[in-house]
């Protein structure tokens, strides 16, 4: 007690104590970072290295296109070019930048001190780089992708394209996916449950409830994506037709799963520029947002209606006109949320006294350039038009209005309005308002006039044209005014790093802003505050003038730094009153060594090494079992006070800790990729040519009801295994059987009972949904094992707890996906039998 | 709808600057009425409209602007790595060209688009819609030239380094011509 | 399962069921041949199905926010559960709203390939 109380109230010995507790060591110990200030920011910066590479080849698009017959690239290269400036922009900038964004502000704006799973952060953050890293070294070596930023099959499999150019996009980026996904769940998991006590719902900053909503969407429109990718990258390697017309399969399939995604995708890049323009634009306006229930509902049908038009891209692949409709008023629908939100910022402007301020500047560069390609987008929506304008020049135009205007204008208010918090310095802002118009003036030139190439005829992707189509001037000048948007950023670029070195410091809050991420001092301590406030008001309607120093002086909740633990509260989803105390894992080198191991399966499928793959998967999951290892040390005691008299019990005797909400997200995600995958089977049957197989032998019935149901002993036995530390012992012994005896049947089916998989779509459908399966129960398996294992070596069940309903919740699932498995194994043979057309 | 869309776009940027610059504009208004205004009464009727016309027109289109009683031709386009070939089904023994579309004025077309590699799509800018070439699967699309001439077309779906090059002719004949045509009378220049 | 934020996405979540269920039972209609006789209005049994479909959806979504709206009870403080309770009013009705505007179509537009 006596080191707390010399510590209360001096701010700079607090400052002191918690920042060796939670600073990033120097030298190698940088990677073994875990703050979410030192992530976030890596993020971004990385980001912006591949929004530079993806500019450049955007340069080189436009270079190419200024001429009618120009010999600047042959047309090997330029598929190359294209695809890379799709896939880079999409993949590795918008996604990982906006990614960071919240990975570095969340925690602040949510008044704690990091994400509910740093070392989560860390591992993201490493696939992300050894992913992108994959990329670019292709494009290096002149083997980078080349069907185009969406892969259309056939175009991508291996009869049309032999060599690895597509294996790099399909690995790569289902390995940066992985922190997309890790992402989502951290970011759920952290608004919903690591808030500053008394943060109910409805005082939620408006930028939490917009990473709920983008990160819900990355977490259901991902897996089709990365199922998508799994599936063609298995025909590529293994010879299994998915997507091949000539043996059941169907390249519409391909297009189904990436827009399931792709259109989602859209919205999922717009939201979080939405939300920092619903956090930004008031405080520039002075007054507070307008219509906070009303952008709230907005977003939340926003997101569920942009999954109901992602066959607006495929209009012209022959899909009936009722069909159609459905996607068709779906994407006029989904304009609605989008006109409820302007006009909340509108009336927030008329309402306030704002200011052409820098921020304010790049806010109208949005609000022009994006409501342009608003409109363009509803026109595009209507079936007749888009069967005109559908892969021309015109939806060229329109895409990058709406990505340019509702992604990259406001993310430059954004780092405007945020830099100063970075690096606590203010810009000198010489440069600051001759680089927006350059880029503005330079983006309007470029892609205006590229609405009337498309609309005069002239479709995407073709390396040359000729000079008689008349196209060759607007190309012209479009190819110019895209040089001077790229003078634009390089003045951005400049303005940045003169604020870096002669920016003006300042004391706090220059903005005047009324969020939480202003009440500490900048830039930001790795812990970002000395004590956790109590907030009583919505959390962006605070003072952080007088917030700041009272936190900083350790005035707040768990100011008393306690044997080197990383601490956090951890509060009732709704109401924000603390219910636990998170106990964080220090730095460790662990995220970035199963990055490595995660990396070099995916080198190895990506040199065709696959018979060393297991080895690497092997080394993937010892990896993640380590993590467990390093997890906190904890507390005796049920409770634990936090300060103003007040006690929690630790997280891993809660009633819910974070860790269970996380598994419930990562089941939800696999359960999405696990539909995708059966309805895609379906869809096969309905749509592919050459059904039928000639001869489906559906496996065992007995085989099959042997497999499901020792998957089921599993699910029994966690239920057991809860009841006492013997039970335990016998329950985890039985789930760790069942799940082996499964794997075995189900492998047994997979190898011996199906005729061979590269015969028939249908049977490498089967093939795939056995696969699933058995892994669900190897990975099973190895929960039951490390149940097993600290049963024996502890005998203590509270501490244990956690992990067993953890456990159960594998198995549960594990069983419901392996009877799926089996009825829809029954139904696709009874299809296939009687229904079959 | 262009002019609709820039009506809507002055009115979305006139009202966001004289939001700015003009500090007693809209103050009168409440910001729920701003919201229902703007984000509801405007957008919905539009959108509707639009969205209902859009259905009908496309309903139009799909059975080609004919009536039941007008006879439609039928062409075969398949697609290939980069060229298109023409056939005619109900024509036994009738001709077979590669990149030039023969059709008779005045008549409903129907392309009947196929695929022997990778995804292409037929398109005719000036005879409007479009359709993809989807290997395994035959996708419909009528066309019509009222007048003859000749009409520029072009593949539109990304299908590998040839696909610039993958232009095609459509000559729209008089029936006369057509008829001569079919039976191999009209030389090919 | 009874947390506030999966009752105010109950609605929408109905809706994406119909969503899916509507556009598979249309594919898998006109694979089966089920949209044969289309030549008076009701005599399509592809078109009579997917009607009743979105009907019985429909009155199901209006189903949701009745019951919403009578086991409104306030779970937390009063002014979250207004709030709660306000924005599942306005999202439910905007689902109810994409519900009769979306499958709109069904009631007239061509159900299969040519």
């Amino acid at each position: 007690m006596t080191e707390n109380q010399t510590l209360h109230h001096n701010p700079i010995a607090l400052h002191k104590a918690l920042d060796r507790i939670w600073g990033t060591k120097p030298g190698w110990g940088r990677l073994a970072a875990v703050n979410h200030n030192v992530i976030g920011v890596r993020f971004m910066l990385t980001a912006l290295v591949f929004f530079a590479i993806g500019g450049v080849l955007a340069m080189l698009i436009r270079t190419q296109l200024a001429s009618s017959q120009s010999v600047f690239m042959d047309a090997e290269t330029y598929g190359q070019v294209f695809t890379m400036h799709g896939t880079i922009m999409m993949f590795l900038f918008a996604i990982p930048f906006f990614e960071g964004m919240a990975i570095y502000l969340l925690p602040k704006l949510l008044g704690t001190r990091d994400l509910a799973f740093p070392r989560l952060g860390a591992y993201g953050y490493w696939c992300y780089l050894f992913g992108g890293m994959i990329l670019i070294g292709a494009l290096l070596a002149g083997v980078a992708p080349n069907s185009g930023w969406f892969m259309y099959t056939p175009l991508s499999s291996s009869v049309y394209a032999p060599g690895i150019n597509s294996d790099v996009w399909l690995l790569g980026i289902t390995f940066v996916e992985i922190s997309a996904l890790s992402a989502a769940v951290e970011i759920i998991v952290t608004i919903m449950k690591i808030r500053a006590p008394g943060m109910s719902l409805d005082r939620m900053p408006i930028f939490a409830w917009y990473m709920l909503v983008v990160a819900t969407m990355m977490l259901i429109g991902f897996p089709p994506l990365i199922l998508g990718s799994i599936l063609l990258e298995v025909e590529r390697a293994f010879d299994l037709p998915f997507f091949d017309p000539t043996r059941g399969g169907d390249p519409l399939l391909w297009q189904h799963l990436f827009w399931l995604f792709g259109h989602p995708e859209v919205y999922i890049i717009f939201l979080p520029a939405a939300g920092a323009i619903s956090t930004i634009l008031p405080v520039l306006a002075g007054t507070p947002l307008a219509g906070y229930r009303m952008i709230v509902s907005a977003i939340v049908s926003m997101a569920f209606l942009s999954f109901g038009l992602w066959v607006h891209h495929m209009y012209t692949v022959g899909i009936p006109h009722v069909a159609l409709s459905f996607f068709s008023a779906a994407s006029a629908l989904v304009a609605i949320p989008t006109a409820i939100q302007i006009f909340a910022w509108l009336a927030t402007l008329a309402h306030g006294r704002a200011r052409f301020s820098i921020p304010m500047l790049h806010i109208f560069g949005f609000f022009f350039v994006f409501v342009i390609g608003g409109l363009t987008g509803v026109m595009l929506a209507m079936v007749p038009f888009d069967w005109q304008a559908h892969d021309t020049h015109f939806v060229v135009a329109h895409l990058h209005y709406v990505l340019v205007g509702g992604f990259i204008f406001p993310m430059l208010a954004t780092a405007y309005y945020w830099v100063p918090h970075l690096t606590g310095k203010q810009p000198v802002q010489h440069l600051s308002h001759a680089a927006f118009w350059m880029i503005f003036i330079g983006f309007n030139v470029t892609f205006f006039f590229m609405h009337l190439t498309g609309l005069r005829g002239m479709p995407r992707r073709i390396f040359e044209y000729p000079a008689e189509f008349g196209w060759e001037v607007l190309n012209f000048v479009s190819s110019m005014g895209s040089f001077v948007m790229a003078m634009g950023f390089a003045l951005v670029a400049l303005d940045f790093i003169l604020l870096f070195k002669f920016g003006r410091a300042f004391r706090r809050n220059p903005w005047k802003a009324g969020t939480l991420e202003w009440a500490m001092p900048t830039p930001p301590p790795s812990y970002n505050f000395a004590s956790i406030p109590r907030v009583d008001n919505r959390a962006d309607l605070l003072d952080p003038d007088v917030i700041g120093p009272h936190l900083a002086a350790g005035r707040g909740y768990l100011g008393m730094p306690r044997d080197d633990r990383m601490e956090v509260l951890g509060v009732n989803s709704v109401t924000g009153e603390p219910e636990q105390l998170v106990l964080l894992p220090r730095q460790t080198f662990l995220p970035f060594w199963t990055a490595v191991a995660t990396g070099s399966f995916f080198l190895l499928m990506l040199f065709k090494f696959y018979w060393a793959t297991p080895v690497a998967l092997a080394a993937v999951i010892v990896c993640f079992c380590l993590w467990s290892r390093s997890s906190p040390s904890s507390f005796d005691d049920d409770a634990v006070p936090i300060g103003h008299g007040e006690t929690v019990p630790v997280h891993i005797r809660a009633e819910s800790p974070p860790s269970y909400l996380a598994m419930v997200l990562t089941l939800v995600a696999d359960a999405t990729l696990y539909i995708s995958l059966l309805f895609g089977c379906l869809f096969l049957w309905i749509s592919a040519p050459n059904w039928p197989p000639a001869n489906l032998q559906s496996p065992s019935l007995w085989l099959l009801i042997l497999a499901a149901t020792s998957m089921s002993l599993g699910s029994l036995g966690s239920r057991i295994s809860k009841k006492s530390a013997h039970m335990s012992l016998l329950g985890n012994g039985l789930a760790f059987a069942g799940h082996l005896i499964s794997t075995g049947s189900f492998i047994s089916i997979a190898f011996y009972s199906l005729p061979s998989a590269s015969g028939h779509a249908a049977t490498a459908s089967l093939f795939v949904i056995v696969c699933y399966i058995s892994l669900h129960g190897v990975v099973g398996s190895i929960f039951a094992a490390h149940a097993l294992w600290r049963a024996l070596r502890d005998h203590d069940m509270s501490v244990r707890v956690l992990d067993l309903k953890i456990g159960a919740l594998w198995h549960d699932y594990s069983a419901a996906s392996a009877f799926a498995a089996v009825g829809f194994c029954l139904l696709l043979d009874s299809l296939v039998r009687d229904g079959g057309v | 709808m262009l002019w609709g869309s820039f009506a809507l776009f002055t009115l979305v940027l006139g009202l966001f600057l004289a939001a700015v610059l003009a500090p007693r504009f809209g103050r009168g208004v409440s910001q729920a009425r701003w919201i229902i205004l703007g984000g509801l009464i405007l957008p919905v009727p539009v959108l509707a409209g639009l969205t209902f016309y859009a259905f009908a027109q496309g309903e139009f289109l799909l059975k080609g602007a004919v009536s039941e009683a007008n006879e439609v031709l039928e062409v075969r386009a398949i697609g290939r790595m980069w060229q298109w070939q023409f056939s005619y089904p109900s024509v036994s023994g009738g001709p077979v060209h590669t990149d030039i579309l023969h059709i008779p004025a005045g008549r409903t077309i129907e392309i009947i688009a196929e695929s022997e590699d990778v995804i292409h799509s037929f398109w005719v800018p000036r005879l409007g819609g479009k359709i993809d070439a989807v290997p395994g699967h035959s996708s419909r699309l009528r066309i019509r030239a009222d007048q003859p001439g000749r009409y520029g077309g072009i593949c539109s779906e990304y299908c590998g380094t040839g696909h610039a090059g993958m232009q095609f002719e459509v000559r729209a004949l008089g029936q006369d011509d057509f008829r001569d045509f079919l039976t191999g009378g009209l030389r090919h220049d | 399962m009874r947390h506030p934020l999966l009752l105010l996405i109950l609605a929408f979540v109905v809706w994406s069921g119909t969503f899916l269920l509507v556009y598979a039972t249309q594919a898998t209609g006109c694979s089966l041949g089920w949209h044969n006789n289309d030549i008076a209005f009701w005599r399509s049994p592809l078109r009579f199905i997917l009607i009743v479909l979105v009907v019985i959806s429909f009155v199901a979504i209006l189903g949701t926010l009745a019951w919403l709206r009578r086991r409104h009870k306030p779970a937390a403080a009063l002014e979250t559960s207004t709030f709660l309770g306000q924005v599942k009013t306005y999202v439910t009705i905007a689902a109810i709203f994409s519900t009769a505007f979306c499958f709109a179509g069904v009631f007239w537009l061509t159900l299969c390939p040519l």
